[in-house]
């Protein structure tokens, strides 16, 4: 069936109704989830990753755990927040798989690269934070995309980085005060 | 007897010579790329799908079929298993299990 | 953001907690101080930023991400199909074994959407023990019903073509079928008007 099909509504539906739908292993619903959610997860992606390479295998990767571990969510209406943590944990699974390859203590990620339409992003507060981002070291813009873009609490940031409350405590502090002062012209 | 590849493609004959049964799916699970998967649940092409083995000596013929909504499951399911049985009998293994599944209903 | 020295005691570390713990319990030290209020001012614009940054990234990636990107990437995921339980549907002998997937039924479940105008159905769940081919069910549905639809009557055409459909496909003894409205939507821009307004 497509998934557009008007009869079906179900393009339409909120994630509660979609996800719970795909849970039970309907195809199209998990289509449908699919073109809902991607694009966030891809931003999201890109953003912790900072490498444009890998980012679509991630997305893809993150995919296929979701329709194992859907059943799995108690709350579908939460699958957004959940997919995003799904696609965390693969993220950072390929950064250390980066960083144990390499003998540099302090791996200096390039920033991440624009997407085109960011390229031509009007507003400067956004370019700055884009450019503030990626002059934080690896683990300090990691922690800071769980708290505040996934809404991740410290101690899940802590379990899912390997680190102590405290020390995600501090790297938080640190990176918003980093920002803040690389954007002090921004205010 | 003859050899369970033999016995498979003739359970897989005779149950979709049943009114009713719109396709058969490998027996035990169906795996692969999204698309593919897709495909196959709209009727996409088909590969040999009964399984045969035989436990303590016995034959068993496990047969995963799709029906149409318009039919009756438990009607359909018990003409997929005389006819099976019957073409398994005529190839020396009488008396064999038949496990019918309906995977799916075609809507 | 405003030096540590001038933040009256307190550090950008408990700060930056305490926004996060939403300034609760109120802490009147840190209320009181001017210059922890411009760091904690600072810390919850960079916060609106933050929001904003993910709302045009997202906005970005959906420009980009056109329909060949998006069939890349479902045509790469592997899936394995949902059968669940398997639910007899007479009981076996040594020579016959008929049942039917969870997975098919729940499937009838959501079919039986097409006879109820603006329900949507999203998670089945079945509760009883479906090893035997009579067993006493109960089944749960969560719905969307897209406004403008009779809640009462659209839920009542689900149930009586849920109860048909496992009636034709199952032995099953339905004890009852509960449905539950988890929201109302819009129509898809495709949908037409609903049949029957108010």
């Amino acid at each position: 069936m497509d998934p557009q099909d008007p009869d079906r509504g179900l393009s339409a539906a909120s994630d509660a109704i979609v996800a719970g739908r795909a849970a039970d292993g309907d195809l199209d619903a998990f289509e449908v989830l699919v073109r809902r959610h991607a694009p966030m997860m891809r931003a999201y992606a890109r953003r912790i990753l900072a490498a444009t390479d890998e980012v679509d295998d991630v997305v893809q990767e993150s995919w296929m755990v979701a329709w194992k571990q859907l059943p799995e969510l108690n709350d579908p209406s939460k699958v957004r927040g959940w997919l995003m943590r799904v696609l965390s944990r693969k993220a950072l699974d390929r950064v250390r798989v980066r960083r144990y390859h390499s003998d540099i203590t302090q791996i200096e990620v390039a920033s991440p690269r624009p997407a085109p339409a960011q390229l031509v992003e009007q507003q400067s507060a956004l370019s700055g934070l884009t450019a503030a981002l990626a002059e934080l070291d690896d683990n300090q813009r990691q922690v800071w995309i769980l708290r505040e873009w996934a809404g991740y609490s410290y101690d899940e940031i802590a379990a899912d980085l390997n680190l102590s409350r405290s020390t995600v405590r501090g790297m938080l502090a640190r990176a918003r005060k980093k920002i803040v002062d690389r954007m002090e012209g921004w205010r | 007897m003859s050899s369970e590849r033999a016995l498979a493609t003739a359970a897989d004959a005779a149950a979709k010579s049943v009114p009713g049964v719109t396709a058969l799916y490998p027996a035990g699970g169906l795996r692969g790329r999204f698309g593919a998967v897709k495909d196959r649940l709209l009727g996409g092409p088909e590969g040999p799908a009964s399984q045969i083995d035989r436990p303590r000596g016995r034959v068993r013929c496990r047969v995963d079929i799709s029906i149409s909504s318009t039919a009756t499951a438990v009607t359909v399911c018990q003409s997929v298993r005389d006819e099976v049985a019957s073409a398994l009998e005529a190839l020396g293994a009488a008396e064999a299990q038949v496990v019918v599944t309906v995977v799916r209903v075609s809507l | 953001m405003t030096p540590e020295d001038e933040l009256d005691g307190h550090t950008i570390e408990e700060l930056s907690d305490y926004l996060d713990h939403g300034r609760s319990p109120r802490n009147r030290s840190i209320e009181a101080s001017p210059g922890c209020q411009n760091a904690l001012q600072a810390m919850e614009r960079l916060r609106d930023l933050a929001e904003q940054l993910a709302e045009a990234d997202t906005e970005a990636e959906k420009e980009r991400a056109d329909d060949r990107w998006l069939q890349r990437l479902l045509a790469g995921i592997v899936v394995e199909a949902r059968p669940g339980r398997r639910i007899p549907l007479e009981e076996a002998t040594p020579i016959s074994d008929l049942g039917i997937t969870e997975g098919a039924v729940r499937s009838l479940i959501r079919d039986a959407e097409t006879d109820a105008p603006g329900i949507v159905v999203g998670r089945t769940r079945l509760h009883g023990d479906l090893g035997t081919a009579t067993a006493e069910v109960s089944v749960n549905v969560d719905v969307g019903i897209v406004y403008g639809h009779n809640i009462e009557t659209a839920t009542e055409r689900l149930r009586t073509a849920i109860a048909d459909r496992l009636a034709a496909h199952t032995s099953l003894q339905i004890r009852v079928i509960d449905i539950t409205v988890r929201d109302l939507h819009e129509p898809d821009e495709v949908d037409g008007t609903p049949e029957e307004l108010g």
